[in-house]
């Protein structure tokens, strides 16, 4: 790269941290303060990301090159929003502009919700957030940091397992302004020794908008954590980015998925440490695009210790202009005999124009495991669409029945079972969206 | 039977490496390092058109400023180009006419690697030109091949003889801006084969290159080109050695294969240059480009490779599928062991609808080294009904080896069906338990069991080369075990 290209690119006046805005100081501890920093020079340096970075290579970020930005303040008015499932006891919470709003719910025994703002002095937030990160490879995550203001906290007492699930509605709304809104939610769940939860992650809104979310969570011993997104932003103008790394103990569960409907621009990247034994860990999602959309998947699961089973399925279905991207790699190191790891790719294309690009790495160095990728691409069975057509089924509904069975077998293997239920139907109404 | 004669092999050869003598013969060597100069020195020294020194200073101007490749996931060291000769020759003569003329000392030598020259040229069976460092020192069976219309010629040869083929399909398929490695080659290449089999030839036996170096502190440069017109068949086979040395030498060819309409060609490549000591020092860099287009409607180009040797394998054997109907296939045995590293695989390019390419890649690594598979599956959007199948299994021997799968699969076309597949795993206890209680040694097992684990890719390699293959496999695996 030439350094006039890196000018552009990298600085510290680069148009997305002049966009945070200025960052109060004020009464921050010092490890934010540190965290800012060491962010903020690791960004100046190396700037937005391109496709000449191996982890992005089919990723442009061009678009965010030619934009103002402002940052999203989370006091603009957010029409009526309504949760897309209700589930029974759900603990429905918003958050606008990176920032939890405050509700006088009361939550179950053991279960801790905060705005970081109000516990970053407390030793254990330190310990989860004040870790000093190599943001080299990951500028995005950099960002988030550089402008850390606040976030969300979630903490789950061991051996306490909540019953209720949690849902957490990121909002934006941007129709009118010429800037794009930045926001940039930092997330914190930490479920102790033995304890449960289910969280459920909702991002949508309207108009110019660029979400940069960063989520560390901890899964510690025997605890279960299921974690599910629907990721709905805006399809025209929303762009979406999270980098979340997640870390499990001895034996904990983790199950994950996501469902990608929105935006114009997504990447979910995961960095999933398998940091001690027994652990089953799942990273499933689906997605369903049309137009030009976008969404990228990079997950990067580590096996560090014997006998851990880590499983990724990803199907997805593409229209139109649309473009997916599945970068899957399972690193299994030394210790990690016994390992059972398993990741499945497959994508529908269902336009001329469509494009699906996958990349299922596997990196090895314990000889006593069990490990395999696989990868499919397509178009719908014709022998499948003749036989629904024949018994009297017009093709776009045979068509659609065809893409919901595909789309059902990822989303099926949610373990929440109302969840799961709440994600099928999701599923069906967006496809009746686009067919109306 | 194949098996049998395995563990025969294993047992018979004391040496690990028995191909790591070195040939005491006088050589004229150019002016160590590289520069503008040298490359004059080569390309007088073949008494080469204007044209081609015009070429290669070009690539060399080119070469100064390209980067070397790093993306590749092994640990390469830092070349020193200008500690290295770059034109080695034996000096008894540059062009003998027959094979009396050749100095007996070189007859030797590939008697010795099992490449008898003179009985090959008595025997029916396999066409060989041997490439001694530098030079092409024998081509047999010129006459025959002759008679058939297939020109079997070294690329110096070729150059005055054929200019106007050379022209036009030297650096077309690689150009030699290509990489860093393949620029250098077309700076410096001495030597190599060319391969012309006229329209509706089939070829009338197996061809086949022996490559040797022998001069310490010389580097390799190759060029094969193989053209295929119109309906026309060849099976070329292509084998490497080097003698044990404690210092690095640069191996960095460059393959061009052209398949015309209804063509096919077949490429299968027995890869054993010195792989270093057990300690990891010495052995060759084995850094090659190779690619094949398929050019015309319906042609085939089928790559088969055996990778045993070299301390550093960097290579990815390639086909453009530009033709429709045409069919690339690339099998693989990429076997590993102490501080071996390999980095291969292939590229399958779909531009002509209806094409199909096959993969199959088995790496197998053991002792302290890391074998990776690297393949790019793309379907461009006129790619119509094209079709890919991917199969890639790794096989870990030990607790201190890596095993690791990097396929790039780019689809822009809704008709195309790809599938690809990958798993790793180790020797079965239970396997190995089968072998042993049947009186068969514990290192005589692990071979007979790797080449079950390679068969399918084993089969697709000529009858010689498979035998010698089978044995290689065993060899190379030993003291992987106990």
């Amino acid at each position: 790269m030439t350094a006039a290209k890196k000018q552009k690119t990298g600085g510290t006046d680069h148009p997305l941290l002049r966009g945070c805005g200025h960052i109060e100081s004020g009464n921050t501890p010092d490890w934010v303060a540190a965290l800012r920093e060491t962010a903020t020079e690791s960004f100046a340096v190396t700037g937005l990301p391109t496709p000449a970075w191996e982890d992005w290579k089919y990723t442009a970020l061009r678009a965010l090159d030619n934009m103002d930005f402002a940052r999203d303040t989370g006091l603009s008015a957010v029409p009526y929003y309504h949760a897309p499932f209700a589930l029974p006891e759900m603990i429905s919470l918003r958050i606008l502009g990176g920032r939890l709003v405050k509700n006088a719910t009361e939550l179950p025994r053991g279960l801790e919700i905060h705005t970081l703002k109000d516990v970053w002095h407390e030793d254990w937030v330190a310990h989860y957030l004040a870790v000093p990160g190599n943001f080299a490879d990951t500028p995005l995550e950099a960002l988030n940091a550089a402008c850390l203001c606040d976030g969300i906290v979630i903490r789950v007492a061991a051996g306490t397992r909540i019953e209720a699930p949690v849902l957490l509605s990121f909002l934006h709304e941007n129709t009118d302004a010429e800037e794009t809104q930045l926001s940039m939610p930092r997330i914190l769940i930490a479920v102790e020794e033995g304890a449960a939860l289910t969280v459920i992650e909702h991002h949508t809104g309207r108009g110019k908008y660029f979400t940069n979310q960063a989520a560390t969570i901890t899964v510690h011993k025997g605890a279960k954590l299921g974690h599910y997104r629907w990721q709905d932003e805006d399809k025209q103008s929303g762009f979406h980015i999270t980098t979340t790394r997640l870390s499990c103990f001895d034996g904990a569960e983790y199950d994950g998925f996501t469902l990608t409907t929105g935006a114009k621009l997504s990447r979910h990247e995961i960095f999933a440490d398998l940091l001690g034994e027994e652990i089953r860990c799942i990273l499933n999602g689906a997605y369903r695009l049309g137009e030009r959309q976008h969404t990228d998947t990079t997950l990067k699961t580590g096996h560090f210790e014997p006998r851990s089973t880590s499983k990724q399925i990803y199907k997805g279905v593409l229209n139109d202009q649309a473009r997916a991207v599945f970068q899957g790699k399972i690193h299994v190191h030394r210790h990690a005999q016994g390992t059972d790891g398993h990741q499945l790719n497959h994508a529908l294309l269902l336009s001329g124009e469509a494009e699906i690009d996958a990349k299922p790495e596997l990196e090895i160095y314990a000889d006593d495991v069990k490990c395999a990728h696989g990868a499919t691409s397509g178009k719908l069975d014709d022998q499948a669409l003749f036989y629904l057509k024949s018994r009297g089924i017009p093709e776009n509904t045979a068509k659609d029945m065809l893409i919901e069975a595909f789309l059902g077998e990822a989303i099926e293997a949610i373990g929440h079972t109302a969840v799961r239920d709440a994600f099928l139907h999701l599923q069906n109404t967006a496809e009746q969206e686009a067919a109306a | 039977m194949a098996d049998k004669e395995t563990v025969a092999a294993v047992k018979k050869i004391s040496e690990r490496y028995d191909a790591g003598f070195i040939t005491d013969i006088e050589m004229e060597l150019a002016p160590k390092g590289l520069s503008e100069d040298i490359i004059r020195f080569i390309s007088a020294k073949k008494n080469e058109p204007e044209w081609l020194l015009d070429w290669r200073l070009k690539a060399y101007k080119h070469w100064q400023q390209m980067p070397e490749p790093r993306w590749a996931k092994l640990r390469l060291p830092d070349l020193d180009y200008q500690d290295a000769y770059y034109y080695a020759a034996p000096k008894s003569g540059n062009a003998p006419k027959s094979l009396d003329e050749v100095d007996p000392k070189l007859l030797e030598t590939y008697e010795k690697l099992g490449i008898p020259l003179r009985e090959q040229e008595i025997l029916a069976g396999v066409a060989v030109d041997a490439v001694f460092d530098s030079v092409s020192v024998a081509t047999t069976f010129r006459e025959n091949l002759k008679e058939a219309g297939v020109v079997f010629c070294s690329i110096s040869e070729a150059v005055h003889d054929y200019p106007e083929l050379i022209k036009k399909y030297l650096g077309s398929v690689v150009p030699m801006t290509d990489n860093k490695h393949a620029c250098l080659n077309a700076a410096v290449f001495t030597d190599g084969t060319f391969v012309y089999i006229p329209e509706g030839v089939r070829c009338p036996m197996e061809l086949s290159t022996y490559f040797r170096i022998n001069e310490a502190k010389t580097g390799q440069f190759e060029r094969t080109l193989i053209v295929a017109e119109k309906g026309s068949y060849v099976s070329y086979l292509e084998g490497c050695t080097a003698p044990m040395r404690d210092e690095n030498q640069l191996h960095a060819a460059v393959v061009e294969l052209i398949a015309m309409e209804d063509a096919e060609i077949k490429y299968s490549t027995v890869q054993n240059w010195y792989p270093g000591d057990e300690e990891g020092k010495g052995g060759i860099y084995n850094f090659v480009t190779k690619r094949g287009i398929c050019k015309g409607d319906r042609s085939k180009i089928s790559w088969t490779q055996v990778e045993t040797g070299s301390a550093i394998t960097w290579k990815y054997p390639s086909c453009i599928l530009k033709g429709d109907g045409s069919v690339g296939e690339f099998y693989s045995v990429a076997i590993t062991n102490h501080y071996q590293q390999a980095d291969t695989g292939t590229k399958m390019i779909h531009l002509g609808k209806n094409t199909k390419s096959r993969i199959i890649a088995k790496g197998i690594s053991a002792g302290k080294s890391d074998s990776t598979y690297r393949g790019l599956v793309r379907i461009s959007p006129k790619a119509e009904g094209a079709r890919n199948f991917t199969q890639c299994d790794s096989l870990l021997i030990g607790e201190e080896c890596g095993a690791h799968t990097v396929p790039y699969i780019e689809n822009r076309n809704p008709s195309a069906v790809i599938e690809h597949e990958a798993t790793t795993s180790r020797i079965g206890d239970d396997q190995l338990f089968y072998c042993r209680q049947r009186g068969i040694g514990e290192e005589e097992a692990v071979a007979l069991i790797v080449n079950g684990f390679c068969r399918d890719v084993m089969q697709h390699l000529p009858m010689e080369f498979a035998v010698e293959a089978q044995k290689l496999v065993g060899i190379s695996l030993e003291g992987s075990v106990g």
